[in-house]
């Protein structure tokens, strides 16, 4: 999987030291922590639902989350990257427990893959280049089917493997081949339309 | 070039572009709603217990379900309060059979149920136990004996609420119960691995 750098502003002792801060209940040191992993966790998120509002939720999930099992951190992992672990975990959980409702929607005629899920970028990420033309990658990636874009973004932006994707998603390797073929198929054509 | 493939250097474009994707800050401070939702909340448990009692129309399940997203989604009762409220029926819950110590001192063994509605909970148990008797030797060892003490009347309540439960397995009533006794002890627990340190 993939890691973020730590921001240059604070080295990774300073953030030692609120991470143990933090485990003790000092929400001060826990406030930083958040000030500095909150970007982080809400691309995730935002990435993973399309929709700013469900972002929004889910970051808070993940941070109320990462303090109740701060006590548990061992430091075995880097903070980071055990945080992103745990962010991961939420938003799939949140995908799990709205499953009934989509199932819902499916025997009305829709379907997750049908979600459409709408992230107004104007005021968002900067635009990305492609082929010559300034496309809007984020907003591409937003409109891709729930299924499809869950893998692109762990696989293509986050760094997971197939192999671990199949075991977070509960789906086959090769099925989550197949869904990311799909998303990138689905996304030149929007990225060249 | 076909619709349903794609090239080496457009996965390769495509993936770069992926990988290049700044981070996205939040539209509004996301701190405030985060921050409501770590502190110990002080829960009237006598006045939850009587609007628990007039809702006999969910089911089993569904009170097991809240009982578990609840404790998930809050820090839980203060330990203050635990132990105000829990000492005054210190005495005779202490003595209830079925309430044993683990030789690793915070961690107790109330029989828990297996898997099911309740499998939040053990797991969740089971994690701070780990979190909290590896932290025992540096926390104030009064403090510790109050936490036991409490724990020993947490474990005397799941343990009677379980064999009830096991007669009579479609009670609502004993499923909240049961549910609130395991929420008790995860707050606990939970207060008891955020302890700080003995100066």
């Amino acid at each position: 999987m993939a890691t973020a750098a730590m921001p240059e502003s604070l080295g990774p002792t300073v953030e030692g030291d609120d991470v143990a801060a933090a485990a003790a209940g000092d929400r001060k040191a826990f406030e930083r922590l958040y000030r500095l992993h909150s970007a982080r966790v809400y691309s995730l998120c935002l990435r993973m639902t399309g929709n700013v509002t469900r972002a929004e939720e889910l970051t808070q999930d993940v941070f109320v989350r990462v303090w109740e099992k701060l006590p548990l951190f061992r430091g075995e992992s880097a903070f980071t990257t055990w945080m992103h672990s745990l962010a991961v975990n939420v938003v799939l959980s949140a995908r799990k427990t709205e499953a009934l409702d989509f199932g819902r929607r499916a025997e009305q005629g829709g379907g997750e893959d049908e979600e459409l899920e709408t992230w107004d970028t104007a005021a968002g990420p900067d635009k990305v280049s492609f082929s010559g033309e300034r496309i809007d990658l984020e907003r591409a990636i937003a409109r891709l089917p729930a299924g499809a874009r869950r893998v692109f973004v762990l696989h293509d932006v986050e760094g997971y493997k197939h192999e671990e994707l199949a075991g977070m998603l509960g789906i086959t390797t090769g099925g989550s081949k197949a869904q990311l073929h799909r998303a990138r198929l689905l996304l030149r054509r929007a990225l060249m339309s | 070039m076909s619709e349903h493939e794609l090239t080496d250097k457009e996965i390769e474009a495509i993936r770069a572009a992926a990988a290049k994707l700044p981070l996205v800050e939040p539209s509004r401070d996301l701190w405030p709603g985060i921050e409501a939702r770590l502190g110990a909340q002080v829960v009237d448990i006598n006045r939850r217990a009587q609007r628990r009692s007039r809702n006999f129309v969910v089911s089993t399940r569904m009170l097991a379900s809240a009982a578990a997203i609840l404790m998930m989604a809050t820090a839980g009762t203060t330990y203050l309060v635990l132990r105000d409220r829990l000492s005054a029926e210190g005495t005779a819950a202490a003595a209830t059979p079925g309430a044993r110590m683990g030789q690793s001192g915070l961690v107790t063994q109330a029989s828990l149920p297996a898997g099911g509605e309740f499998s939040a909970y053990t797991e969740e148990i089971g994690d701070l136990q780990s979190a909290v008797a590896e932290r025992r030797a540096r926390l104030d060892p009064a403090t510790i004996a109050v936490i036991e003490r409490n724990l020993r009347i947490i474990d005397a309540a799941i343990e009677e609420s379980r064999r009830a439960l096991a007669n009579d397995p479609g009670s609502p009533l004993l499923t909240a119960l049961l549910s609130e006794a395991l929420a008790n002890k995860v707050r606990l627990l939970r207060q008891a691995a955020l302890l700080p340190p003995r100066t």
